[in-house]
C-alpha cells in the first residue's frame, strides 16, 4: 500500500494487535526514508491547518489540532540537518506513552516482511535511498548521542523490500531525541 | 470479600480525616480545654482505626487504635494534652498519612524504624497517666461465643416494645449514628436488607412512616429468621449507620454493642454465614468505619437459635475511678448510669417504653457540663441515644431540592431551629456522592472540546439571519455553556480544603525556626475550582515558608519591637466578580527594597535603575528573579533563591499573578489574582503573518488604530503617543520572530498592562474578542516559552495564547 501526499482523509490506525511484528510503516522525507515498527505507528493523517509555533526551530513544522489537543509535528530530516522540500502533506502519528508527536513526510508506505539489508554503499536501483550518503552520515551523525541503549537503539538498522530500503528506527527513541532538542540545555 | 473496590473511598475519607486530626491538633495545642475539639479527635482516630481495620490495613489501625487510647485518656483528664503529647499525636497522623498513601499508590505499607518508637512514646505517656492507672488494652474481643447472662449481673430481660416476641423471633434494636444522614430512610434500607434473610413480624416505627423519613429514636423489630442472633447482630453492625445494635431472642437477656467493641469476630460471624456474606454487597459504605470483616471460610460454627449476642462490657468502665492528674480541674469520674430512656416525643409507642438496654445503653440525658463520661463506650451510647429533636418544615428552597422528603404533615412548628438546621445538613448530605476527580476532570475535558466544535459550528453556519442551522447552533452553544457550568461547579471545593491543613504547616515550619506563629484563615468557605485549590497549594506552602523565614521575627526581636511575641499570618480568600484573590499577609519586619535591589545588582540580574524601579512599583518581579535571595547562607526553611519564581511559574500556569506589597517593620502582604474558572479565558485575537494568536483579555487595556507617522524611533526602540502619553511600540512580527514587515500608515495596536510603563504591540489584525477554552500545550510545545495554553480557532487550526509580556522579555504583569 502506498499514500501518496495527495491523500485525501486519514488512514486507519495501523497498530494492531494482530500485525506480524515484520510490518514496518515507511515514511519518506525528502531523500531519508525511515521505517517504523506497525505498531508504534498510531495514525497517519493529511497535514491540514498547520499552525505554526512561535520562535521554535525549523524542523518543528508546526501543530495540528488532534482530538482536541495540539499535537507538534516535527520534520525528522531537518533536524538531522538534512535538506528536505518545503511541500509535505502527510504526518505520521508516533505512539509513545506521555508525548504526541508526529513526524512530517511526504508520502509512505506499508511494508511487510522487510529483510535487514546488508548491501554495502549501494545505489538503489530506484534511487529511494542514497544508503551511506552523506545525508545518512548526518543523520546519523545527528542522532548518535540520542538516547537509547543496546537493547533498544534509535537506528535499528537498514531493511530493505522489493527495492524499497529504509532506516529502521524506535520510535520511542525518536520522541526522546525531539524532547532532548527541545530541552533546557539544549539539543541532543 | 473483595474489598479492593473500596480503596478511593477508603484513601479519600482517611486523608480527609487525617487533614482534619492537623487541623484540630494544632489547635488544640493553643486551647488544650476545647472539650468538642478533643471529642472530635477521638471519633476521628476511631473511625481511621475502624475502616484501616476493614479494609486490612493493620499498621494504621494499630496506630490509630493506640492513639485514640491516648486521646481516651486525655478525654478523661488522664493525660495532659500538652506540647508533647500533641507532638506524638501528631507524628501520629504524619505517619498515618504516609501509609495512607502507600495505599493509595497500591503499594505495600512500609515499615520504618521510627514506628516503634513512636509506639514506644504513646505507651510512655499512656503509663505516665496520673494514679499510675494505665489503661488496659483493649476489651477482649468479641470471640463469637454467646455469653451466659449471667456474666452481667445487673443485666434485666429487655422490655418487650412492640408485640411480645414469640419462639423463634429476635427482638432487634438499632440506633442510628448522629452523623446518618438520614435515620428513617436508612431504617427503611435495613428492612430491605434484612428481608432476604427473614420476616419481619412488627417494627416501630412502621416500614410507612420509615419510608416517609421519620425515625427519631431506636428502630425496633420483631423478627424472624432462621439465622443467629448474633449473626443477624454481627450482619447490622456492618451496616455503617447504627451505632448500636442489640438483637436478642425470646428469653436472653438483654445485650448492646456499641460500636467501639466491634472486632473481628464481627468480619468472623458474617463471613461465616453464607447468606450474610452474599447480602455484604449490597451494604453502602460510607460510614462504614467499625466492622472487620473477615475474607474466607471462617470456622465459626452456627449458634443454637437461642443464642443471643453478647459482649462484655469494656475493662475501661469497670476500672475505678482514676484520681485525675495535678493539672486537671475537672469532676472525677461518673460510673454508668442506669437511668432510663426519657420518653421520646415523636417515636410513636415509645413514651412507655422502659429503657431496651438497661446497663450498657444507659440514655440518660445530656450530662451537665463537666460531668465526665464513664468510658468511650457509654459515651458513644449517650451521643446515640440522645432524643432528637422533632421536624420541622423545611424552607421552601430546600423543600423544593429534596425529594420523596416530608409531607405537609411534617410540621413541626415550634422546634429547635438549630436542630432543624442540621436535619437539613443531615438531608442534602443523603443527596452527596463522591465522584473520583479524574472522572470529573475528564467530564470537563470533553465538554470544553464539544465547545470548541461547537464554536467552529457557529462560525461555519451560514451569515444568514435565523437561519434554521444558526439557531440551532446557538441553541447548542447555550446548552453546553449551561453544562458546562454545571460540571465546572462540581468541581469546586471550599478553600478551606486547602487551609485547614496550612497551621499545622505554620506551626511546623515555626518550630523549627524557632520562632512563634500562628494562622489565621479567612474566606473558608469561598468556592474555588479544584484545579486552583490544588496549583495554590505549591506556591501558599512556599509564602508560607518564606513569610516565617524572611518576615516573622524572632519572639525577642518582637518583644523588643513592641509586638506581640507570636507573629500572625493571615491567609484570606476573596472572590471580585470573575476573579479569586488570595492574600497572604503576614505581621512581620518587611522587606527591605532597597536591600532586594542591591542585591539583585550585586548577583548580575539586573540593571541598576531597573531594580530600583522595580524595587518601588513591581517588587513581585524582582523577587521572582530566578536565584535571587537576600540571604548570603541558606536557611533550614529558604535562602537559596529558588522559590519565589517557582510561584510566578506556577501562577502564571494557572493562568494567575502576584503582587507584593510590604511596609517596614508591619509586614508583607503578598496578592494571588486568579481566574474564577481555569481553563475558560476571554481572549483577544490577532494576526500576525496571516495566523490568529490569543492574549489573555485581563492584560489588555484598549485595541487601538495607530499613525505609523506618530511613531518615534530611538536608540532604545520606538514608541509611540496614546492618551497623550509615550507608549513601548514592539511588533507582534517581532515578538514571535516571524518575517518583518513594514507598519501601515494606520495599524492597530493593542495597549497592553505592564509594569514597567506603557506598551503597544503593532498587530497586522484584530479579529476581536471570545472566550475560548485554553487547553494545555503539551510537555512538548510548553517548552517554548511566551506560550501559556493553547485553544482551536474556528478553522480547526490550534490558536496559540500567547504572554507578551515574557515575549517581550518583560515581567508578567501585576
Amino acid at each position: 500500500m502506498s499514500i501518496e501526499g495527495t491523500v485525501q482523509g486519514a488512514t486507519p490506525p495501523l497498530a494492531d494487535a494482530g500485525s506480524p511484528p515484520t510490518r514496518h510503516l515507511v515514511a519518506r522525507r525528502g531523500p531519508l526514508w525511515v521505517g517504523f515498527d506497525a505498531d508504534q505507528v498510531l495514525e497517519v493523517f493529511p497535514l491540514v491547518q498547520l499552525a505554526r509555533v512561535p520562535r521554535a526551530p525549523a524542523w518543528l513544522v508546526g501543530a495540528v489540532q488532534h482530538q482536541g489537543r495540539p499535537l507538534p509535528v516535527v520534520d525528522l530530516a531537518r533536524l538531522a540537518g538534512i535538506e528536505a522540500p518545503a511541500e509535505a502533506h502527510l504526518a505520521v502519528l508516533l505512539d509513545h506513552a506521555e508525548v504526541l508527536l508526529a513526524v512530517v513526510a511526504e508520502a509512505v508506505e506499508v511494508v511487510s516482511d522487510a529483510e535487514p539489508d546488508t548491501t554495502p554503499d549501494a545505489a538503489p536501483a530506484d534511487g529511494n535511498l542514497p544508503l551511506q550518503s552523506d545525508d545518512c552520515a548526518r543523520l546519523m551523525a545527528c542522532w548518535q548521542g540520542a538516547p537509547g541503549d543496546a537493547d533498544s537503539p534509535l537506528h535499528r538498522g537498514l531493511r530493505a523490500r522489493n527495492g524499497l530500503r529504509f532506516h529502521l528506527l524506535d520510535a520511542d527513541r525518536v520522541v526522546e531525541i525531539v524532547m532532548g532538542a527541545v530541552a533546557p540545555d539544549g539539543p541532543v | 470479600m473483595d474489598l479492593s473496590k473500596y480503596r478511593h473511598l477508603y484513601v479519600s475519607e482517611t486523608q480527609e480525616n487525617l487533614d482534619n486530626l492537623g487541623r484540630l491538633l494544632v489547635e488544640l495545642e493553643a486551647s488544650p480545654g476545647h472539650r468538642a475539639h478533643i471529642d472530635t479527635v477521638f471519633r476521628l482516630l476511631h473511625s481511621i482505626k475502624g475502616m484501616s481495620g476493614t479494609m486490612g490495613y493493620p499498621p494504621i489501625s494499630q496506630l490509630a487504635h493506640r492513639l485514640e487510647d491516648l486521646m481516651s485518656q486525655v478525654r478523661s483528664s488522664r493525660v495532659p494534652l500538652d506540647p508533647p503529647t500533641i507532638d506524638v499525636l501528631l507524628a501520629g497522623v504524619d505517619r498515618m498519612g504516609q501509609w495512607v498513601a502507600e495505599v493509595e499508590a497500591d503499594q505495600p505499607l512500609s515499615a520504618a524504624p521510627t514506628d516503634s518508637a513512636l509506639l514506644d512514646r504513646v505507651g510512655e505517656l499512656l503509663a505516665s497517666t496520673a494514679g499510675a492507672k494505665a489503661p488496659p488494652a483493649l476489651a477482649p474481643l468479641n470471640t463469637g461465643r454467646p455469653r451466659p447472662a449471667s456474666a452481667f449481673p445487673g443485666l434485666q430481660p429487655p422490655p418487650l416494645l412492640l408485640t411480645p416476641i414469640n419462639p423463634g423471633e429476635l427482638m432487634v434494636e438499632v440506633t442510628a449514628r448522629p452523623e446518618c444522614p438520614d435515620p428513617g430512610a436508612r431504617g427503611f434500607l435495613l428492612l430491605r436488607k434484612l428481608a432476604p434473610l427473614g420476616t419481619v413480624v412488627d417494627a416501630s416505627p412502621a416500614e410507612s412512616e420509615l419510608r416517609a423519613g421519620r425515625l427519631l429514636g431506636p428502630l425496633r423489630l420483631n423478627f424472624v429468621t432462621p439465622h443467629a442472633a448474633e449473626h443477624i447482630a454481627a450482619y447490622i453492625r456492618l451496616m455503617p449507620d447504627w451505632s448500636l445494635v442489640s438483637v436478642v431472642d425470646r428469653d436472653a437477656s438483654q445485650v448492646t454493642q456499641p460500636p467501639d467493641d466491634f472486632g473481628e469476630d464481627t468480619g468472623a460471624l458474617v463471613a461465616g454465614d453464607p447468606d450474610l456474606l452474599g447480602a455484604l454487597d449490597g451494604l453502602d459504605f460510607d460510614f462504614m468505619d467499625s466492622a472487620e470483616i473477615v475474607e474466607g471460610p471462617t470456622p465459626v460454627v452456627p449458634q443454637p437459635w437461642t443464642s443471643s449476642v453478647t459482649t462484655a462490657p469494656s475493662p475501661l468502665s469497670q476500672i475505678p475511678p482514676a484520681q485525675p492528674p495535678t493539672r486537671s480541674t475537672a469532676a472525677p469520674l461518673s460510673p454508668p448510669s442506669p437511668t432510663p430512656v426519657p420518653p421520646m416525643q415523636a417515636a410513636p409507642r415509645s413514651a412507655t417504653a422502659a429503657p431496651f438496654s438497661a446497663s450498657r445503653a444507659p440514655a440518660a440525658p445530656t450530662p451537665p457540663p463537666g460531668a465526665r463520661r464513664a468510658s468511650r463506650d457509654d459515651d458513644e451510647v449517650e451521643r446515640a441515644t440522645v432524643p432528637l429533636p422533632p421536624l420541622v418544615l423545611l424552607d421552601a428552597s430546600l423543600e423544593a431540592s429534596l425529594d420523596s422528603g416530608l409531607g405537609a404533615g411534617d410540621s413541626m412548628e415550634g422546634a429547635d431551629p438549630a436542630a432543624a438546621a442540621a436535619m437539613r445538613a443531615r438531608r442534602v448530605a443523603a443527596r452527596t456522592i463522591r465522584v473520583r476527580t479524574t472522572w470529573l476532570d475528564g467530564l470537563l475535558d470533553r465538554i470544553h472540546d464539544l465547545r470548541l466544535v461547537s464554536q467552529r459550528l457557529h462560525v461555519l453556519s451560514p451569515p444568514v439571519a435565523r437561519s434554521p442551522l444558526g439557531e440551532a447552533v446557538g441553541e447548542l452553544g447555550r446548552l453546553l455553556d449551561q453544562v458546562h457550568a454545571e460540571a465546572l461547579s462540581a468541581r469546586m471545593s471550599a478553600f478551606s480544603t486547602l487551609a485547614q491543613r496550612l497551621p499545622r504547616v505554620v506551626r511546623d515550619l515555626a518550630r523549627q525556626a524557632g520562632k512563634r506563629a500562628t494562622m489565621l484563615v479567612r474566606g473558608g468557605d469561598e468556592l474555588l475550582d479544584r484545579a486552583i485549590i490544588e496549583g495554590l497549594d505549591g506556591p501558599i506552602t512556599h509564602l508560607l515558608r518564606n513569610a516565617i523565614d524572611h518576615g516573622i521575627e524572632r519572639p525577642e526581636a518582637r518583644a523588643a519591637a513592641n509586638k506581640p511575641v507570636t507573629g500572625v499570618l493571615t491567609l484570606s480568600c476573596l472572590r471580585v466578580r470573575d476573579e479569586i484573590i488570595v492574600e497572604l499577609a503576614d505581621d512581620g519586619r518587611g522587606i527591605d527594597r532597597a536591600a532586594v535591589a542591591a542585591r539583585a545588582v550585586e548577583l548580575g540580574m539586573a540593571e541598576p535603575a531597573v531594580a530600583a524601579h522595580d524595587a518601588e512599583h513591581d517588587l513581585a518581579r524582582l523577587l521572582a528573579l530566578p536565584g535571587l535571595t537576600t540571604r548570603r547562607t541558606a536557611g533550614a526553611l529558604a535562602g537559596r533563591g529558588v522559590g519565589l519564581d517557582a510561584v510566578q511559574a506556577e501562577l502564571t500556569a494557572l493562568g494567575g499573578t502576584m503582587a507584593v506589597t510590604t511596609r517596614p517593620g508591619q509586614g508583607t502582604v503578598f496578592r494571588l489574582h486568579l481566574p474564577r474558572t481555569p481553563g475558560i479565558t476571554r481572549l483577544l485575537m490577532v494576526e500576525a503573518d496571516g495566523q490568529l494568536y490569543g492574549v489573555a483579555q485581563a492584560r489588555v487595556v484598549r485595541t487601538v488604530w495607530f499613525d505609523a507617522a506618530a511613531v518615534e524611533r530611538h536608540e532604545s526602540g520606538a514608541l509611540t503617543v496614546h492618551e497623550d502619553e509615550p507608549h513601548r511600540l514592539l511588533t507582534l512580527r517581532g515578538l514571535l520572530d516571524l518575517p518583518d514587515a513594514p507598519l501601515p500608515a494606520r495599524f492597530p495596536g493593542v495597549v497592553l498592562r505592564d509594569p514597567r510603563g506603557p506598551l503597544v504591540v503593532a498587530v497586522d489584525r484584530v479579529e476581536g474578542q471570545q472566550e475560548a477554552v485554553v487547553k494545555p500545550l503539551g510537555p512538548l510545545l510548553e517548552r517554548f516559552e511566551g506560550l501559556t495554553g493553547v485553544t482551536i480557532g474556528a478553522r480547526n487550526q490550534p490558536v496559540f495564547v500567547l504572554d507578551i509580556a515574557r515575549l517581550a522579555g518583560l515581567p508578567a504583569s501585576t
